[in-house]
């Protein structure tokens, strides 16, 4: 069995020979990598099976979004008492978007002032899209892919379909993109963490429950587009599978009722159209999701990627591992990146690896991976990573 | 409208509509301390147990503490007049380098619902402003972080708080995704809460 075969094989919950280990994120080496090759050469050198990314359409989707052709965007700074905003106004046709960041600890700075990014949330004084009046602009946001983004992650498709191929590796799309010192991971495939970026997370959590209506049309919108990217990657990548993020739609931000109501329902079609295309279609969320385990489980995602027994809310393991294997699902993850990897020590490393193959690899259906990354460069980072890649290595068959 | 109105608009998180009640009830004569105790305090209360029972979610906490506050606005001023003592006086926020501020806002937010004077720092906050605040009057020192790499402030502050010679004189509760029970004993922190909700229990606990 080579890697991919194995990747694909605990996707499908398939009979496998050991448990596959591959890293969600490995910012670690990432960040020293100058490309896609280098990145994957040297995951295969610590031995792990890594995935090989397809591209990322649109590589300044970060910036304006997939701003629409009939809108334009105007961007300057302020300053007042010292302190520097950074302020945008987006033009469409149904009225203008307006917001206002403030620089803090040196960010943002000229040329990198996007609109989707963790970073701009807690530093936004006005949020990009007010929900209740800029409804009708939100599409200016969410326009058409242009023709040179979709030659380019062609073009990128193949040089990784190449390299996959060499190594045996499955090829992942969707989220995230292939190594490139300017490429912003924050957007891609997603759903609602658009909307948290777009008018902050207190806002859509109280229309969520006060308006739902209007959250509702709102996810709508992304989720056409993000059809469209779907689409697009399965028309021109040979990605093995689509992943869509979804950090910002766990219980923490959404009632079960909200998200059965509002995001299930994307995410069932957005599966239907994975499947038709005969891939699959994974999904990321990591913590506060037991509450809403069923409903990810109906709308036909393959693997939940980000299972975190210490940073995840109300993770239990064994719980998720039951009810996943009853579906034939698959689970990506199992151990902490954050506590344990950086953190932690070589041997609540060690235990933490066991403890999940032990819960997690039983009948197959997992992938190993700290979650969501090991992003310290850090002598404890390093040697966690050694133990981490070691154990795997030494009980991948004990508990299949 | 009656308390028991002002009490379910809380918890439906009909912020309007606990102001409407609130004012009839101030015009009706009520006692601010009995429309606040009664009906605000006693609707988090629920809010509270309900969603440490996992009935409740994180946004209808949020809606309902919203509404709350909107309720509490309008008994402030006849609150000060009548001398109504907080429960106790809590001065929050989120570490130096972390900017996330959702967790920290909610707990100030279901505190402050519980009947206790909220000083809210912010974010990014410097462990001297923890000081200041001690030295100010604050009982309760709760710290938020996000991110390992922030949380090690929280030793910082506890340090600078030592070194102030104000350690004794608060109490301190820490929080946020990263951080565990086992991270507030090795800090020496008084309480961690996983939540806001039981941060609200445990600050009643800490203050006595």
């Amino acid at each position: 069995m080579n890697a991919r075969e194995r990747f694909l094989a605990a996707v499908d919950n398939q009979p496998l020979d050991h448990v596959p280990c591959s890293f969600m994120l490995f910012f670690n080496l990432y960040n020293s990598c100058r490309t896609e090759e280098e990145y994957i050469t040297r995951e295969l050198e610590l031995g792990l099976e890594p995935h090989v990314h397809v591209g990322h359409l649109n590589p300044t989707m970060h910036l304006t979004g997939s701003l629409h052709p009939e809108a334009r965007c105007r961007e300057w700074t302020e300053s007042v008492e010292g302190v520097k905003y950074f302020c945008r106004r987006i033009e469409t046709p149904k009225g203008p978007l307006t917001s206002r960041v403030r620089q803090w600890e040196g960010w943002p700075v000229e040329g990198d002032f996007p609109i989707f990014k963790d970073w701009i949330v807690p530093r936004s004084q006005e949020f990009l899209v007010k929900p209740e009046e800029d409804l009708e602009k939100v599409p200016y946001l969410f326009g058409p892919f242009k023709d040179e983004d979709i030659r380019r992650l062609q073009s990128e498709a193949e040089a990784a379909r190449q390299l996959a191929e060499r190594h045996g590796l499955p090829l992942v799309g969707g989220w995230k993109g292939n190594v490139d010192a300017s490429l912003q991971v924050d957007p891609g495939v997603m759903g609602c963490d658009a909307m948290a970026w777009l008018s902050g997370y207190e806002k859509v959590m109280e229309l969520s429950i006060l308006q739902p209506d209007l959250i509702r049309e709102y996810a709508e919108i992304i989720h056409r587009w993000n059809m469209r990217q779907l689409e697009i990657y399965l028309d021109v990548t040979r990605a093995d599978l689509l992943i869509r993020r979804g950090w910002y739609e766990t219980t923490e931000f959404w009632t079960p009722r909200a998200f059965r109501a509002i995001i299930a329902p994307t995410l069932k079609r957005e599966a239907e159209l994975v499947h038709q295309a005969g891939r699959r279609y994974g999904y990321i969320i990591t913590s506060a999701f037991l509450p809403i385990l069923d409903d990810i489980l109906d709308s036909g995602v393959d693997v939940l990627i980000g299972l975190d027994p210490r940073e995840g809310k109300g993770t239990d393991l064994q719980q998720v591992k039951d009810r996943f294997a009853a579906r034939h699902k698959c689970l990506w993850g199992g151990v902490s990146g954050a506590v344990t990897v950086e953190q932690g020590t070589q041997a609540e490393t060690e235990s933490a690896v066991l403890e999940a193959l032990r819960v997690l690899g039983g009948g197959g259906g997992f992938i190993l991976s700290p979650v969501d990354n090991v992003r310290e460069n850090t002598p404890n980072a390093w040697a966690n990573t050694r133990t981490f890649i070691e154990t795997w290595k030494h009980y991948c068959q004990e508990f299949l | 409208m009656d308390l028991k109105d002002i009490y379910q608009n809380v918890i439906d998180g009909q912020a309007a509509d606990v102001e409407t009640g609130v004012k009839a009830a101030l015009d009706a004569g009520m006692g601010a301390e009995e429309i606040l105790n009664n009906a605000l305090i006693a609707a988090m209360n629920e809010i509270g147990q309900r969603f440490e029972a996992g009935d409740l979610f994180v946004p209808e906490m949020l809606i309902a503490a919203r509404a709350m506050q909107a309720g509490l606005k309008l008994l402030k001023p006849s609150l000060a007049k009548a001398d109504v003592k907080a429960a106790g006086k809590v001065a929050i926020g989120t570490v130096k380098g972390d900017l996330h501020d959702i967790g920290k806002n909610l707990v100030a937010m279901m505190l402050e619902g519980s009947g206790f004077e909220i000083v809210d720092l912010g974010v990014d906050v410097a462990p001297e402003a923890f000081v200041a605040a001690a030295r100010n009057g604050a009982n309760i020192i709760g710290m938020s972080a996000l991110l390992t790499t922030t949380m090690t402030n929280m030793e910082g502050t506890l340090a600078a708080l030592k070194a102030a010679g104000l350690r004794e004189r608060v109490k301190v509760m820490i929080g946020g995704a990263p951080v565990t029970q086992d991270y507030a004993n090795k800090i020496g922190a008084d309480a961690f809460a996983p939540d806001a909700s039981s941060a609200t229990r445990i600050a009643r606990q800490l203050v006595g």
